[in-house]
């Protein structure tokens, strides 16, 4: 069942679950690669903590990680919560998992699509929370309907079994499956069953045309929902946040969680710009009325004594969006920072160059801007604020993109904006640690938790930033020397442009095994390759297929063409793409991730992958363009239908 | 006396060779040996300021001390007072092992009992009889303090998983314990998983300025 908004409802339930339980612990699963899931975690947790309920937490990658742990539940019979957070909406968790019906599965999840099977009024054992303002509304996504989709499946068995019958190579089957959904084809391998056949072959009747146009339109129903709403909801942090504001647990700490999930996801463009600017309102609003009118210090330019701050402080705040800009100097923020990077190709000589030229511009001393910007007299600070709006446009940099409502936290003599903390988060979960790989991730996303609380593990953060530092000198340099190595495929009027770092020399190094920072590299590649270009239009979406891991696994991630302003889902066209190429070769699936436009696969099959995955975006374009030719026919009939209406009347 | 004061070095390095939860057995030569050096040492002390009072009794001109006397005498007194500084932490580290003891084993267990000397039985007995009585119901608090090795804040606390433990039956149910998982159970419960090191506890701020500095 979806349950839109009313989260409170959800949460009591499974308190009144854990009380009349025998197992009164709740069992929590987290997707531990992004910040969001830790913020997420850490807000349920406190909730439950003062609640007491008992509570597990397990830090999980992929789906089969999930499925080990709660091999012990299946035979349990007791009543239990399993929590998932930022994993499981777009699957059927019950199935995949075999978990027993005495098992309440709740599902804050931000990956879309919600899985269509979960929209079922009268199952209130699974529970998928998805908010009224979520980039999907609920009524986007179609209803389940066990029978209907029974149907859909028969029919296309049906049809299979007649094409194979006429043509032995079997496409044109393979092709009818495709249209009703490669992600329903995955999970439901068991939908098709042939029990029900018999039945339906003998009702042979004058139904059996609208029966068909029926199943036609859900297919069809069914087939835009999975290939159009591919993408990320409302943060999950926020829907606990709007929990904690419900349960009246809403403090600093709290607000703070929730905005650096907000803002995760906004730097990784998941959410579009009005979104963020929406909920980021809103939270700033919160901040006002939690601030305590006793803390407020004056900021006296003239004191140069600044007192340590022992309390910590959240205010909004407007910010340059340069990375890690209070960490670094002047000139190596500029430099690393995604956007300032793509368009004046700081891996080059004469981007560098340029890059100086602007800093002089903006009255800024080279020397200056080389040196710790915490470091800096204050003058210099103010000149980059001031003049930065004048000279960025001169400089082919658009200040809109520059600047951003955001977030700041004081303490002590620290100051860290919420992307910065953003930045250490990932940097702490993606960090490259030798030893077992279940082990380490659970200790990455441990480590990410613990540095949220500032106030004990300050020298987390600053661990997070370094290794933040690294991320982005990595990412840029390498970049830089794959597009002037001609390593990215893809010309200007390609259907996308594609990356295998295993072919460059990046291929030793550890960090880009994480598909976070292969998402960051995608997003920083498809906007400089897209600037070499000069036609206004060249943006594409990358797919960047990551170098093998200890284990011989590589990471395949996708990103969108654009960041989409408005109040719409931001749809990354990939999914089903990269699910008919895995299903046409044959890969196995070692590692399902929990974002279905990140593929984990052995190394020997990527090469594989990324050749066929060209021929199936080929077949898709072809495909649509026929489809808009059939619309444009449909219309044009309709009109003309319409026309003859007009004249008869 | 070859080197300064390294009898009794070797007295707390032979302590610190053990681990923290167990005892050396005390060495009663050691720590005899460190004695006479102090006994020694103040002797030569004694010596020169015996000498300084004749000459003073004997009418001389009280004249001002020459360097070497007064460097051997600073020396003198610097190895005593380090000698004692050794001797003390030696004892007040058995002490403390011993009060750990107490707190942790609730008994002092016989091998432990049997590298103990007289006056350290002693202490432990008196200690434990405080203890005791500052726990029981008729006199004290009436509470067994040491189930706990922090002081509690919550019926439950949470704990992190340091190694494969495998699944634990508790109060509220099952749970499994792995490596990086955070789990919360009721207090007293965790106390003996945090004892063998199967978890650890976490320490969460409790929310932004909430708690003090």
């Amino acid at each position: 069942m979806i349950v839109p908004g009313n989260i409170g409802q959800v949460y009591d339930a499974v308190k009144l679950d854990t009380k009349h339980s025998e197992d009164q612990g709740v069992l929590c699963f987290v997707a531990c690669t992004e910040a969001d899931s830790v913020c997420a975690a850490q807000i349920l947790l406190n909730l439950l903590q003062r609640e007491n309920i008992h509570f597990t937490l397990i830090p999980v990658e992929c789906y089969e990680e999930v499925r080990d742990h709660c091999q012990p539940l299946r035979e349990a019979e007791e009543l239990k919560t399993i929590i998932l957070v930022n994993c499981g909406a777009t699957e059927d968790v019950r199935s995949l998992c075999e978990l027993p019906n005495n098992i309440r599965i709740v599902i804050i999840d931000n990956h879309r699509p919600v899985w269509h099977g979960h929209n079922n009024g009268e199952d209130s054992d699974t529970l998928v929370l998805v908010d009224k303002d979520d980039p999907l509304p609920v009524d986007e996504i179609p209803v389940a309907n066990h029978e209907a989709d029974l149907d859909v499946a028969d029919s296309d068995s049906e049809a299979e079994e007649d094409d194979s019958e006429a043509e032995d190579d079997g496409e044109g089957g393979g092709d009818d499956e495709d249209e009703q959904g490669g992600r329903k084809r995955r999970r439901g391998s068991g939908d098709a069953g042939p029990s029900g056949r018999p039945a339906k072959r003998s009702s042979i009747g004058p139904g059996r045309e609208e029966r068909a146009a029926l199943r036609r339109e859900r297919a069809a129903q069914i087939d835009a929902y999975y290939s159009t709403c591919n993408g990320f909801g409302k943060p999950s942090t926020l829907l606990l946040y709007s929990l904690c504001k419900e349960m009246q647990q809403e403090d600093n700490f709290h607000v703070w969680c929730a905005i650096v999930g907000l803002t995760e996801q906004f730097i990784f463009q998941q959410i579009s710009k009005q979104q963020y600017n929406m909920w980021r309102d809103a939270l700033a609003n919160d901040i006002l009325v939690q601030q305590d009118p006793q803390d407020e210090v004056p900021d006296d330019p003239s004191n140069i004594l600044v007192m340590p701050r022992h309390k910590v402080a959240v205010e909004a705040h407007e910010d340059l969006r340069l990375t890690l800009l209070r960490h670094w100097s002047i000139e190596e923020s500029l430099r690393y920072t995604g956007y300032v990077a793509a368009r004046l190709q700081t891996w080059r000589q004469k981007g560098l160059d340029n890059l100086r030229s602007l800093i002089t511009y903006m009255c800024i001393p080279l020397k200056q801007a080389a040196t710790a910007y915490k470091g800096l007299p204050k003058m210099f600070p103010g000149q980059l604020r001031s003049n930065l709006p004048r000279f960025a446009p001169q400089h082919m940099l658009a200040w809109d993109s520059l600047h951003l409502n955001s977030f700041l936290l004081r303490y002590k003599h620290e100051e860290v904006t919420a992307s910065d903390m953003v930045f250490a988060l990932l940097g702490l979960l993606t960090a490259p640690k030798p030893g077992s790989v279940a082990r380490s991730h659970r200790d990455a996303f441990n480590e990410a938790q613990s540095a949220l609380h500032v106030q004990r593990n300050l020298h987390l953060v600053e661990r997070g930033i370094e290794q933040a530092k690294k991320i982005c000198q990595d990412v840029v340099h390498e970049c830089g020397l794959m597009i002037t190595a001609n390593k990215v495929k893809g010309g200007r009027n390609a259907d996308y442009r594609f990356v295998n770092v295993a072919d460059s020399n990046a291929v030793a190094n550890p960090r880009f095994t994480h598909p976070t920072v292969l998402k960051y590299m995608a997003l920083f590649l498809r906007d400089a390759t897209s600037h070499r270009f000069s036609s206004a239009d060249a943006r594409r979406p990358v797919v960047v297929a990551g170098p093998p891991d200890e284990a011989g696994m590589c990471c395949v991630v996708a990103v969108q063409a654009k960041h989409i302003s408005g109040k719409g889902l931001q749809n990354n066209p990939f999914a089903r793409p990269f699910l008919e190429t895995v299903s046409a070769l044959n890969i196995l699936c070692m590692k399902s991730a929990f974002d279905n436009t990140t593929f984990y696969m052995r190394k020997e099959d990527v090469a594989g992958f990324l050749s066929k995955l060209q021929e199936v975006v080929g077949d898709y374009g072809v495909k649509q363009q026929m489809q808009q030719e059939v619309q444009a026919a449909a219309a044009q009939v309709a009109a003309a239908a319409a026309q003859v209406e007009v004249g008869a009347a | 006396m070859s080197a300064l004061a390294a009898r009794a070095r070797d007295l707390l390095k032979e302590l610190k060779s053990y681990s923290s939860d167990t005892l050396s057995p005390y060495n009663e030569e050691l720590v005899r040996l460190t004695f006479s050096e102090i006994d020694e040492h103040n002797a030569q002390t004694e010596a020169i300021v015996s000498e300084m009072r004749r000459r003073q009794q004997e009418g001389e001109e009280p004249q001002q001390v020459d360097e070497v006397t007064a460097t051997t005498m600073c020396l003198h007194y610097e190895c005593i007072k380090r000698n004692k500084r050794l001797l003390l932490i030696y004892m007040n580290e058995r002490m403390q092992r011993l009060r750990d003891m107490r707190w942790t084993q609730r008994a002092l267990p016989e091998t432990q009992k049997a590298r103990c000397c007289q006056s350290e039985i002693q202490f432990y007995n008196d200690y434990s009889r405080v203890l005791s009585t500052y726990m029981s119901r008729a006199e004290g608090v009436g509470m067994d303090l040491t189930l706990d090795t922090k002081p509690p804040k919550d019926m439950a606390v949470t704990v992190r998983g340091l190694k494969d433990a495998g699944e634990v039956v508790l109060s509220y149910g099952r749970a499994t314990i792995l490596t990086g998982t955070t789990i919360s159970i009721p207090a007293e419960e965790a106390e003996p998983l945090i004892r063998d090191g199967t978890v650890e506890l976490v320490e969460w701020d409790d929310g932004y300025g909430r708690n003090k500095q």
